[in-house]
């Protein structure tokens, strides 16, 4: 009896945590054989995320795990998301105060004097894998390209360390890497979300403000979450076809 | 007379050595480019899979299910505690595992291959050694918990040395259960 509980409970947790194809996927990469796995189309899909301000609460748990996961250098500049808190005075909304310690690393502390009258939030960054993208652009060796499902990698091989893209990116989202010399950036995990899984950032989310989306997917919840809510693109002056969609985005965040 | 054609050889030398240069040029390119450059758009294909072939380090809630629903509440082994539940008992079931556990791919990876190895008779390899770390309290509790300008009222948020006179998170709370009985009337 109590076996059957824990089966059956194992099996609706894959279901609910991960599409009929990706748990068949995962059974693979457990088995050490990822090669073996479902083939993965680029075709099928065309990857973005959402960010909810109202949600996120600025732990830091993204930061961290992304410099985890992706073996990130550690200190302030080497980032491929860091999370930043905005106090805006609602009298003077165009110079917001903002404070990003070690890109949210080490999460933030109470504020002194905080000011009854601001109005505080936070806001996670990260590559926005734009449609057209000013980084690839600009690349002159192709280091740097769109893949067809919509995702922004930067090949380690070519990269001559330019920084031509570094300054292209309107989002400051690329770095030099200090032990590679190369361009580095949010590769949106790319080596998960093609085994079906999320990012490490979504991952270790505590309160669901990240959200993978596939816009392929007709079944993502994405679709929904477009329709019903107040949905805006960081710096949509630049056309860079953002696709990192954020909920209660604040006209005062640059 | 003169052919207007005289000078000709000058200009087929030019031409030569146009045309050498060229070749040299095409046949430098042609070496230093890689064969799948330029297949999918103006860059090297094989960086596509290069970035699929990153080591994982968190292995997704999924995983970890598969060997630890039902007992993953074991360290607080309480007979007249309800069994856990992970959705009913779990007022932190919007968190993932590695959300406060860390990245654990290395554990999943090395315990399903020490199970296939047992099933299949072979020799259980001794594995890297490295320990599942222990889950560093209080100090993480507050990197949600704290009180800090910027979170959302309606999240819970302690200001610490003003609440739960100073004790371990823990002593009041139980991680995977945070509500207390104060909390449950």
């Amino acid at each position: 009896m109590e076996e059957d509980r824990r089966t059956f409970l194992k099996q609706s947790f894959r279901y609910v945590l991960l599409t009929g194809a990706a748990s068949v996927a995962w059974d693979h990469i457990l088995a050490g054989a990822p090669e073996q796995a479902p083939n993965y189309r680029m075709a099928d899909h065309w990857w973005g995320m959402t960010l909810d301000i109202d949600l996120c609460i600025g732990s830091g748990n993204c930061v961290r795990a992304c410099k985890d996961e992706n073996n990130v250098p550690l200190g302030e500049g080497y980032f491929r998301t860091w999370v930043e808190r905005y106090r805006v005075d609602p009298d003077n909304p165009a110079h917001p105060l903002v404070d990003s310690p070690n890109g949210g690393y080490d999460g933030f502390e109470p504020i002194d004097n905080p000011g009854d009258r601001m109005k505080t939030f936070f806001v996670p960054k990260m590559c926005n894998h734009c449609v057209e993208s000013p980084c690839t652009q600009v690349c002159p060796v192709g280091a740097t390209f769109d893949t067809p499902d919509g995702v922004v990698l930067v090949d380690q091989e070519r990269c001559v360390g330019c920084r031509y893209c570094v300054q292209a990116c309107p989002y400051g989202c690329r770095f030099i890497d200090p032990r590679t010399h190369t361009a580095d950036k949010c590769t949106l995990c790319y080596h998960r979300i093609t085994k079906g899984l999320t990012t490490a950032c979504a991952e270790v989310c505590p309160t669901g403000a990240r959200q993978l989306v596939d816009f392929k997917n007709p079944a993502d919840p994405v679709h929904e979450f477009l329709r019903t809510h107040k949905i805006h693109v960081l710096k949509p002056e630049m056309a860079t076809g953002a696709k990192v969609y954020y909920n209660g985005l604040d006209g005062s965040v640059r | 007379m003169r052919g207007r054609f005289q000078h000709a050889t000058h200009i087929v030398r030019v031409a030569t050595v146009f045309a050498l240069g060229l070749l040299a040029f095409l046949i430098a390119r042609s070496a230093a480019t890689p064969a799948d450059f330029g297949t999918l758009g103006f860059y090297r294909a094989g960086a596509i899979d290069d970035a699929k072939a990153r080591p994982l380090a968190y292995a997704g809630t999924a995983s970890c299910v598969q060997c630890h629903v039902g007992k993953y509440e074991s360290e607080y082994a309480d007979p007249a505690a309800p069994p856990a539940d992970l959705v009913k008992d779990n007022r932190h079931v919007a968190l993932r595992c590695e959300a406060c556990h860390g990245p654990l791919a290395f554990h999943a990876i090395e315990q399903t291959q020490k199970e296939q190895d047992k099933k299949a008779g072979r020799e259980v390899a001794e594995g890297s050694g490295r320990a599942v770390p222990l889950v560093e309290s209080d100090r993480l509790c507050l990197t949600c918990h704290r009180q800090v300008p910027g979170r959302p009222d309606r999240h819970p948020q302690v200001i610490v040395g003003d609440h739960g006179d100073n004790d371990k998170c823990q002593s009041c709370h139980r991680p995977h259960r945070p509500r207390t009985d104060e909390d449950e009337g």
